[in-house]
């Protein structure tokens, strides 16, 4: 039997029958998380941004008109409550900076596990960590997710043109900053 | 308008390059992939989503979620707009009220001088309301040249007819004495 396609699954959610998300979201869950793990760059923030995802999917399903395909619909949330995400920790690491604020500001859970995860950070996630939001969410989708331009337009609402430039940027820039940390660990 | 100077043609094998750049300097310490590889995250991630829909969708949630949208912002404004009313809009009714008062409260003495006051005429005729207010007759020049400490900064200023009146003025007045 052919398995149902994304249409007949979110019909049947707006039927009521809760089990058709959770198929969708099994399909689609790997890709929404790792889209949001490599733009907010660690796992928790990712987990809460791809467990939010499918809740506003869901919430808003009666709004999902089937002009683009489910999950590029789905991606668009991913990336702008990832991008949100990104400019939260902006905010945070920023008012954790002025000692006044940071004690007021609740202590981080397992300060250890923050820092082994700046240690085992790669060169990579670094160099994506310090591209503009734009070309961040345009670099991790198409270097990684190997998606279309066309496809990522879709997602950003952006010209092809404009996503070629921004991801040609991008690379220069994680190219550029790659090459001078493997010169400082070769130093 | 923003002009771009540096705007490029990124050509397909130009973009190839660079991918293939950023390939060969990414190694394999770049790919730690941690957490997410042990296969029972994903079991769990759907097992938390239809928890958090379950909690956003109950109608313990939807009660509170519609008290922080709709009832408690409803509530604030409904206030806002009784105390802005209260504190803001002049109540002519009670200044009307107030100016009855005080004229009652007056002394009978000044209440009747208030009344004769508002009873004389007092009104101007159309004549009067056609003077010039800036206009200063020969006699009252003359006058302001005798209280002046120094009279010659008065005749200078005048123009030279003016002068001959004012003088001719000074003259009789001296003859009067």
């Amino acid at each position: 039997m052919n398995p149902l396609t994304d249409l007949e699954l979110v019909q049947q959610v707006r039927n009521g029958k809760r089990q058709a998300y959770t198929e969708l979201m099994r399909r689609y869950q790997q890709r929404v998380y790792w889209v949001a793990r490599r733009i907010v760059g660690n796992h928790d923030d990712a987990d809460d941004v791809a467990q939010e995802t499918f809740v506003k999917a869901y919430l808003a399903l009666g709004d999902f008109r089937g002009d683009s395909s489910f999950f590029t619909w789905l991606y668009r949330i991913a990336v702008n409550l990832s991008l949100n995400s990104v400019r939260k920790q902006q905010v945070m690491n920023y008012l954790r900076e002025s000692p006044l604020i940071s004690s007021m500001l609740p202590a981080k859970d397992n300060p250890h596990a923050e820092l082994e995860m700046k240690e085992t950070e790669s060169r990579l996630q670094k160099a994506v960590a310090l591209l503009p939001e734009k070309q961040k969410a345009v670099f991790v989708m198409r270097y990684y997710e190997e998606m279309s331009y066309e496809e990522i337009s879709e997602v950003l609402k952006t010209s092809v043109g404009g996503l070629k430039a921004n991801y040609f940027h991008a690379l220069k820039k994680v190219q550029e900053f790659m090459k001078d940390e493997t010169t400082k660990r070769q130093d | 308008m923003k002009l771009r100077r540096d705007k490029i043609e990124v050509t397909d094998d130009a973009e190839r390059e660079a991918v293939g750049a950023v390939r060969r300097l990414a190694t394999e310490d770049d790919y730690q992939e941690s957490i997410a590889r042990q296969p029972s995250y994903f079991v769990n991630l759907t097992v938390k989503t239809n928890e958090r829909i379950d909690h956003v969708t109950s109608g313990k949630a939807l009660s509170i979620s519609w008290l922080a949208r709709v009832a408690v912002p409803g509530v604030v404004a409904i206030l806002f707009f009784f105390i802005g009313l209260h504190y803001y809009v002049p109540d002519l009714a009670s200044e009307k009220h107030s100016i009855a008062e005080s004229v009652k409260a007056l002394p009978p003495e000044d209440i009747d001088l208030l009344l004769a006051a508002s009873s004389s005429e007092t009104a101007l005729t159309a004549a009067e309301l056609h003077i010039d207010l800036f206009k200063v007759s020969n006699d009252q020049l003359a006058d302001f040249y005798v209280a002046s400490e120094n009279p010659t900064i008065v005749l200078e200023s005048l123009p030279e007819h003016q002068l001959d009146e004012v003088a001719a003025i000074l003259e009789s007045r001296s003859t009067n004495l």
